[in-house]
């Protein structure tokens, strides 16, 4: 293969599955019950979960410039609560142009002509239409602050669940995240690859400082100049066929290789992949032994979901309990957000809810106060025997909940489980 | 607007909605002098010095999703016949001062202090609720304070008799305002004056400075300074950190702590050095991100020497006021020239886990 450098504009498609049905009767279900509920509920921070009734929720992504355009066709007045959510001031959506169309009609009631026509013309050298979850298209039409970077993370990871458990040795008949929400992994590796390249490529035209400010944690850093210039050439020739591999080096943590680009030698392009590796699956290098440091007794089992955390942990989590033979050992599942990462940790509750045969699953919201998370820990205390803890949340919470767990149920009974990446 | 509807509602002053992601970032996103709940439906009321300046602060409340008849403004003066919003939205509305319920707010000022302090304590899931309260749909308010107590229902909101009452007192103004339940309960008078959140007065304070970013170094310093006056302070870094150490141990330095110590460690040691450095009566204050192993080791050793006196403490954003308490509340019921800007910012200050 060589690289494509010529300039002909073109453009990858996203589209929302939207035959996915959540199972069960629960109200969580219930109210998160379609996909476009779903994108509306992580796109307004979990505020709003009202769906659009829209038949077609396209979003473009510019293969020359990471440029996103995101095409609603809607009924009625379905507009309106388009305009809604674009209000919400707590909202991540953050495209470079939205257009809106009725579906029955020529424009919408406040339609601007040449907008609608960008949108048709964006459309029209559509390489592929790729179906992807609402968390992937949640993170494609995601802003590019700190927040809509770690949801990019997210769903790459989400969509290379299957890949990383591979390189992990793991095995089980769990359902991978993508799965259960009835998209291919294809696909969805390719959106979600492109959402993440198409968010470094718009960081090119920040000011340097600002990305600092906004990636201050020792795990992201910021992209350079030959990064940049790299992931504009992988973004260019992205495609359906862009399959990677994950190769985990004991020790060193997983690596990603696309085959694709394995003849190739170009620096930028290199550099980029390995940024792309460094961000999205650094952190996942905590999951390397992970497994030994469980022990086969009956347990509750808490998970404190730090900012990148999502679906493919919880994935990852179930199968090491799984392979360790002790998942049917776990007697409940809390999911602890707070007030940042609940979202995330709601579609992650969200998909274990779709797995049969598991245990009881809850989410928790707890705070960075300590005197919050404090009543949450004894709460939790309160009902198990013993606690296996996994501690990833912010520095403040990992603290003030494992020192009450102490106090309350003693250290016999609490095993605190570090997820970092550092050793 | 009819007086009688103003009068059976409720009323807050000084309400700020920051965003969530308040560790590293502070903007607000939505800043209301006055707060009045109504059942089903909220307004926001601005304080306003000139009437004529309120179509355009309108538009404001009103791109960020505060509501379609924008803001409520208290004014003494007529707004004037040329001020349109010209926008396609309604026009703010002036009320007047005669109509408004004054003793509403007199009553506040008897539980401000109060009130702030435990605002404080709770100040990350404060906001988090009173998001709810602004931009929340009444379906994810039911779903997220359910009480049904299955296993759809969200720890801890599920058993709000467990609760602290600033937080019942939120639940209850969110079901009221979403339609989930006919009034508010008010547990403001309930809450009782705790600890304050600041500690480390005394004894050694041993900090450990892992990477921080540029931007908050000063205010890391300054919340330093502000903890360790009479103290002997231990600032440990890792050779990641160093620089950052240094920075921090200059500055100290500039403004006249003199039992000053620094030391960079190897990450593997970091819990075990904090922990032997502070034994005796000394806290220890986390001044940014550390990596949850450590926090783990450090946690073990401190339980594991039975409480040893060693404090642990970290370093949040928490509101800090910039007047005395209610000294705006008293001016705008005595209908002088004021506004509630000034009344708090946000800053890093030392909070005991």
């Amino acid at each position: 293969m060589c690289l494509s450098g010529s300039d002909v504009q073109a453009s990858l498609c996203l589209r929302m599955r939207g035959d996915f049905k959540p199972r069960g009767e629960g109200r969580i279900a219930g109210t998160l019950s379609d996909p476009w509920k779903i994108w509306t509920f992580l796109t307004t921070h979990g505020m709003w979960c009202q769906g659009i009734k829209s038949k077609k929720m396209d979003l473009s992504i510019d293969l020359l410039t990471g440029g996103t355009t995101l095409l609603i066709s809607h009924e009625k007045d379905d507009y309106r609560l388009i305009k809604a959510i674009e209000s919400v001031p707590l909202f991540h959506l953050a495209v470079d142009a939205l257009v809106t169309t009725k579906e029955e009609g020529e424009y919408t009631s406040w339609g601007i002509h040449s907008k609608i026509k960008n949108g048709e013309i964006k459309a029209v050298n559509c390489r592929k239409i790729l179906e992807v979850t609402p968390l992937t298209f949640h993170a494609a039409t995601s802003g590019i602050h700190r927040v809509g970077l770690y949801y990019r993370i997210m769903a790459f990871q989400q969509s290379l669940s299957t890949r990383i458990a591979q390189a992990l040795s793991l095995h089980g008949d769990i359902p991978p995240p993508y799965e259960v929400f009835s998209v291919e992994e294809g696909q969805e590796i390719c959106g979600s690859l492109a959402a993440l390249l198409s968010g470094i490529m718009k960081w090119g035209r920040v000011d340097v400082r600002v990305i600092r400010e906004e990636l201050t944690t020792s795990v992201i850093k910021s992209p350079n100049e030959e990064v940049l210039k790299g992931v504009k050439k992988l973004l260019r020739n992205l495609g359906e066929d862009i399959l990677p591999d994950i190769i985990w080096d004991r020790g060193k943590g997983p690596l990603l290789s696309f085959n694709i680009f394995s003849n190739i030698k170009d620096i930028q392009l290199e550099k980029s992949l390995e940024y792309i590796n460094e961000i999205s699956l650094g952190r996942l290098a905590c999951y390397d032994g992970l497994a030994e440091k469980f022990v086969k007794e009956e347990f509750d089992l808490a998970i404190d979901f730090s900012e990148q955390m999502g679906p493919c942990d919880v994935y990852l989590l179930l199968l090491i309990l799984k392979e360790r033979g002790i998942l049917e050992k776990c007697r409940k599942m809390w999911l602890i957000g707070t007030p940042l990462t609940y979202p995330a940790a709601m579609y992650s509750l969200l998909y274990l809810k779709q797995i049969q045969k598991l245990p009881l699953s809850r989410l928790v919201l707890s705070s960075e106060d300590p005197a919050f998370s404090k009543i949450v820990a004894e709460r939790i205390s309160s009902e198990g025997e013993k606690i296996i803890y996994i501690a990833a949340g912010p520095v403040s919470h990992v603290l003030s909940f494992y020192k009450t767990l102490l106090e309350k149920k003693g250290k016999e009974n609490v095993r605190a489980i570090p997820l970092s990446p550092h050793k | 607007m009819s007086c009688d509807i103003l009068r059976n509602a409720y009323l807050e002053p000084s309400f700020i909605v920051y965003y969530p992601d308040i560790v590293y970032t502070n903007p607000r996103i939505a800043e209301i002098d006055i707060l009045l709940l109504l059942n089903g439906g909220y307004i926001c009321i601005e304080l306003k010095k000139d009437p004529q300046e309120s179509p355009k602060d309108s538009l404001k409340f009103f791109s960020d999703g505060l509501g379609s008849q924008a803001v409520l403004y208290i004014s003494s003066k007529p707004l004037g016949p040329e001020a349109i919003s010209g926008v396609g939205i309604l026009n703010p509305l002036i009320i007047s001062r005669d109509n408004f319920p004054f003793e509403k707010l007199k009553k506040w000022r008897e539980y401000l202090t109060k009130f702030f302090e435990e605002r404080r304590k709770f100040f990350s899931i404060d906001n988090f609720l009173c998001t709810l309260i602004l931009y929340g749909s009444p379906e994810i308010c039911n779903l997220l304070l359910s009480e049904k107590g299955d296993s759809d229902s969200i720890v801890p909101f599920d058993r709000p008799r467990e609760l602290n009452d600033l937080i019942r007192h939120r639940i209850s103004l969110i079901k009221c305002v979403k339609g989930l339940a006919p009034s508010p309960e008010n547990y403001i008078n309930k809450i009782v004056e705790n600890d304050k959140i600041e500690s480390a007065k005394g004894g050694k304070l041993v900090v450990l400075i892992p990477i921080i970013s540029p931007s908050l170094l000063n205010k890391v310093v300054e919340s330093i300074k502000n903890l360790g006056k009479s103290a002997e302070i231990v600032l440990l870094c890792t050779d990641k950190s160093s620089d950052n150490c240094k920075m921090i141990e200059c500055e100290l330095m500039k403004k006249g702590l003199g039992k000053l110590k620094t030391d960079s460690v190897k990450i593997e040691e970091w819990s075990s050095r904090a922990v032997e450095e502070a034994l005796g009566g000394g806290t220890i204050l986390l001044a940014g991100e550390i990596p949850k192993n450590v926090l783990i080791e450090l946690v073990n050793k401190i339980h594991e020497k039975e409480g040893g006196s060693i404090e642990l403490a970290s370093l949040l954003w928490r509101p800090v006021p910039k007047n005395k308490f209610g000294e705006e509340l008293k001016e705008v019921i005595e209908g002088k020239k004021c506004d509630f800007g000034l009344r708090e910012d946000v800053n890093l200050v030392s909070v005991r886990l």
